[in-house]
């Protein structure tokens, strides 16, 4: 019966914030549209959202990490500076989610330089011991990412601080458990967007659109 | 024929196979005119690897409005192989198994169980388990129209993970007839009451090794079924969901598939035990020399081979099936080529001498070596190979013959460990830094002058025994209790895990006896708690295939009881 048993008396479950979809009207906390944007989704005609958006500070540690061309980065240059910056963290093995995040970086690429040009993406291995900076080079390929995408790999130690500082670390020690989480910060700012769920495109580019004009005032 | 059974058909019940074989006629002439366009096998191929008929790549849009085409987002990656789906960062996959398509979606406790329970899930999932949308058997149509819409068989939408495909109608009619195959049967290896395991050792291998792994499997086995026993025969103990798992208990049965002679033969024999008793997964196993032979036999048998001691594993991408602790040999030659590189990289010029043994457990090292040196313009490599005791010899005499004693020097004994220790115990100032695999610390003669042992260094893909584990203890708590020999410790240790992977993989399964299933649960929880602190860590993802992924740089202790010591970080080169 221990295999029972140790199925019950199982580990804590984490309660993550997230919106079920207003289709199933069970939002729980964080209401989307409480800004100036929510008139522009009530045009989209009630499109149902799959994500939650808070506003947080963070600090972000002093590193070293190690980008797709094998160059060494230090993070605080890389983002806290006068460019806006999209962050996510993925894994290249990741077959479900990553994709997805990733390529909603893809299909914006374009269409936010047009509204403000000069920006940083960053996507960060979680899983750094696999994904060395050659293998990240596939993956930026893969997604035909521009040269203002930087991809980064550490040791365990430097990624594991770093997802802390952005109040990502999975549960349960298994990057399996990892959620899709994208963080937009305007040019030197220190006051982060953070995004829970996956997005579409349109959404990737509304909320960058709003954190950029917002900072311009 | 078909008229006679059908005359038969109701005279009584010793005419049961008449009216079976009839049924199944009936079935097979179903199948036929319905299905006499479509191609399940080409439907696989779209399923897997996102290409249509025309050879062309499969176009689809996710999240609305983000366009795609080709194998990033082809079926397998989010409803994997085995077509149960998948559950990661909170996103719950929704399975695609035939059984479950084709059937009205009914509450089935027992599988929710696996997801509610073992799993980390933000509570927007558990709202899904808890809560999911009851909804008919799909047809054709309707599957159809979820497929290009994102609309289910109640006529809700579908979360917009799920990608809208462009199909045309062969290629929907292809991947419909595909589906319909998709995880109906219980994969060989298991029947009603028994679930059968196999393990593979060669003949020479040590027999302290041999039995060490056995004993652990043994034990093992032979306590999982005292405890399913003990449940079985106990019906009233159970809280009242214990019924529902009743359907999924299997004595579970170890067979050891012993290989003998020529490793090019070894396949055959595999064959053999496989049509005496199939199995549903190979667990562990030591065999002499590659383990190709073995992987080919897995790959080709779809059969889950997991986490055997080798340190020449058979490295390819394709591969589904096999899962190593890490890339053996061929790792440690990567982390000492990068230590080399990194402690020399302020030199113009790196002198590096190679002697390897002609076999794989030399070439390959060896090989991987050259290969990371070949276009460094800083390196100079002399590589020398030896095919028995006699050339090594002649070969080590030539070198210390150069007057110029070499400054590194890299050895990849094979089988010789000894009598390469031996030889370098007489000539400890053979070079100023002496590369060697962790194998060779197994045949570390008694005393080493303390000149040499300051020029040794050792690759050691494992954890180092300064770091305590918290599982450590309880592994070895469970073997003492057991009457188990720990004769060697990171062998057993290393056996222990593969085996309470698969019985957690299993208890997650439930009923759903899928090999591919198995082995989606193993990649995505062999990052889990159970790692017995024989490597700093164990994990693995989607298609990975190497669970620990570095090494340490090691020295001997000053003192001969501490074992060793690492020089250098946990290198992943
Ligand atoms: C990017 C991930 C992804 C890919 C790729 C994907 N799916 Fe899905 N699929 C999902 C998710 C997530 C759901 C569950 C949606 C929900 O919960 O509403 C789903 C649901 C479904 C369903 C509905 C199941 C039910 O019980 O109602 C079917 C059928 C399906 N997928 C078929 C396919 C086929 C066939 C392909 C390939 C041509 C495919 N999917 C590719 C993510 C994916």
């Amino acid at each position: 019966m221990n295999k029972l048993r140790q199925a019950l008396f199982t580990r804590p479950r984490v309660l993550v914030l997230i919106i079920l979809s207003l289709v199933l009207g069970a939002g729980v906390t964080q209401p989307i549209a409480a800004n100036k944007f929510s008139s522009i989704q009530n045009q989209q005609n009630d499109k149902p959202k799959y994500y939650t958006r808070t506003r947080q500070t963070y600090v972000i540690p002093e590193m070293i990490l190690v980008n797709q061309h094998g160059k060494n980065v230090h993070i605080t240059e890389l983002l806290n500076n006068d460019q806006p910056v999209l962050l996510q963290f993925v894994f290249t093995t990741c077959a479900t989610i990553c994709p997805v995040l990733s390529a909603t970086f893809a299909s914006a690429q374009q269409s936010l330089q047009s509204i403000a040009t000069n920006y940083r993406m960053v996507s960060i291995s979680i899983d750094p011991e696999q994904d060395t900076s050659q293998t990240l080079q596939e993956y930026a390929n893969r997604f035909k990412a521009s040269a203002q995408w930087t991809l980064l790999t550490g040791t365990r130690d430097q990624i594991a601080r770093l997802q802390r500082a952005f109040n990502a670390y999975y549960p349960g020690n298994n990057k399996m458990y990892h959620l899709p989480y994208t963080y937009l910060r305007a040019a030197n700012s220190s006051q982060w967007v953070r995004l829970e769920g996956l997005l579409s495109t349109q959404n990737l580019i509304e909320e960058y659109q709003q954190v950029v004009s917002h900072s311009m005032q | 024929m078909n008229t006679q059974t059908a005359s038969n058909r109701f005279t009584g019940s010793d005419h049961l196979p008449h009216i079976l074989l009839t049924l199944i006629n009936m079935i097979f002439f179903v199948l036929l005119t319905s299905c006499a366009q479509s191609r399940p096998d080409l439907g696989k191929q779209l399923y897997r690897e996102g290409k249509l008929s025309s050879g062309e790549s499969v176009s689809a849009t996710t999240q609305g409005d983000i366009s795609f085409s080709g194998t990033q987002f082809s079926c397998v990656n989010c409803h994997r192989r085995s077509g149960y789906g998948s559950s990661e960062g909170g996103n719950y996959v929704l399975p695609v198994t035939a059984p479950s398509l084709f059937n009205p979606r009914t509450l089935d406790r027992a599988n929710l169980f696996k997801k509610m329970f073992k799993e980390y899930q933000p509570k927007r999932f558990t709202a899904r388990m808890h809560m999911p949308q009851m909804r008919p058997a799909y047809t054709d149509k309707s599957l159809a129209r979820a497929i290009r819409e994102g609309i289910d068989s109640a006529g809700t939408q579908l979360n917009p993970l799920m990608p809208k495909y462009q199909l045309p109608d062969e290629d929907m009619a292809n991947l419909i007839a595909y589906l319909k195959t998709l995880s109906t049967m219980p994969d060989p290896g298991v029947d009603q009451s028994t679930i059968y395991f196999a393990t593979v050792i060669s003949d020479k291998i040590d027999s302290v090794k041999r039995r060490a792994m056995l004993q652990t499997m043994r034990k093992f086995f032979e306590w999982m079924n005292r405890d399913t026993r003990g449940d079985l025969r106990n019906p009233n103990f159970s809280p009242h969901y214990r019924t529902e798992f009743i359907k999924a208990y299997r004595v579970w049965n170890l067979a050891v598939w012993e290989l003998k002679g020529d490793p090019q033969s070894w396949q055959q024999q595999l064959q053999v035990y496989y049509q005496q008793q199939p199995v549903f997964a190979i667990i562990s196993g030591q065999v002499t020399g590659a383990w190709k032979p073995v992987q080919t036999f897995c790959e080709n048998m779809e059969i889950p081979c997991l986490f055997p001691h080798t340190a020449l594993p058979e490295i390819d991408k394709k591969s589904a099936y096999s899962v190593y602790f890490n890339r053996g040999l061929s790792l440690e030659a990567d982390v000492i080529a990068k230590q080399i590189i990194q402690q020399q990289a302020d030199k113009a010029n790196i002198q590096i001498t190679q002697i390897y043994s002609a076999e794989q457990e030399g070439m390959t090292p060896a090989d991987a070596i050259n290969n990371t040196m070949k276009n460094n313009n800083h390196v100079q490599l002399d590589n020398y190979v030896f095919h028995d005791i006699a050339e090594l010899q002649s070969q080590l005499k030539k070198l210390s013959e150069i007057h110029e004693r070499p400054d590194l020097l890299v050895l990849w004994p094979g089988a010789y460990s000894r009598e390469v220790l031996e030889w370098l115990q007489d000539n400890p100032t053979l070079a100023n830094t002496v590369y060697l695999p962790s194998k060779a610390l197994d045949a570390l003669p008694q005393a080493i002058p303390s000149s040499l042992k300051q020029r040794m260094l050792f690759s050691y893909p494992y954890e180092v025994a300064s770091v305590q584990h918290p599982r450590a203890y309880r592994v070895h708590a469970w073997m003492n209790s057991r009457g188990i020999e720990v004769t060697d410790k990171r062998l057993q240790f290393n056996t222990y895990y593969a085996l309470t992977l698969v019985q957690y993989g299993l208890d997650a399964i439930v009923d759903n006896f899928s090999r591919d299933y198995l082995m989606e649960y193993i990649e995505h929880e062999a990052e889990n708690a159970l790692n017995p602190g024989t490597f700093p860590r164990l994990s693995l993802g989607p298609g990975q295939r190497f669970a620990s992924k570095g090494a340490y740089i090691v020295k001997l202790s000053a003192d001969e009881e501490s074992g060793v010591i690492a020089v250098s970080d946990w290198i992943i080169p």
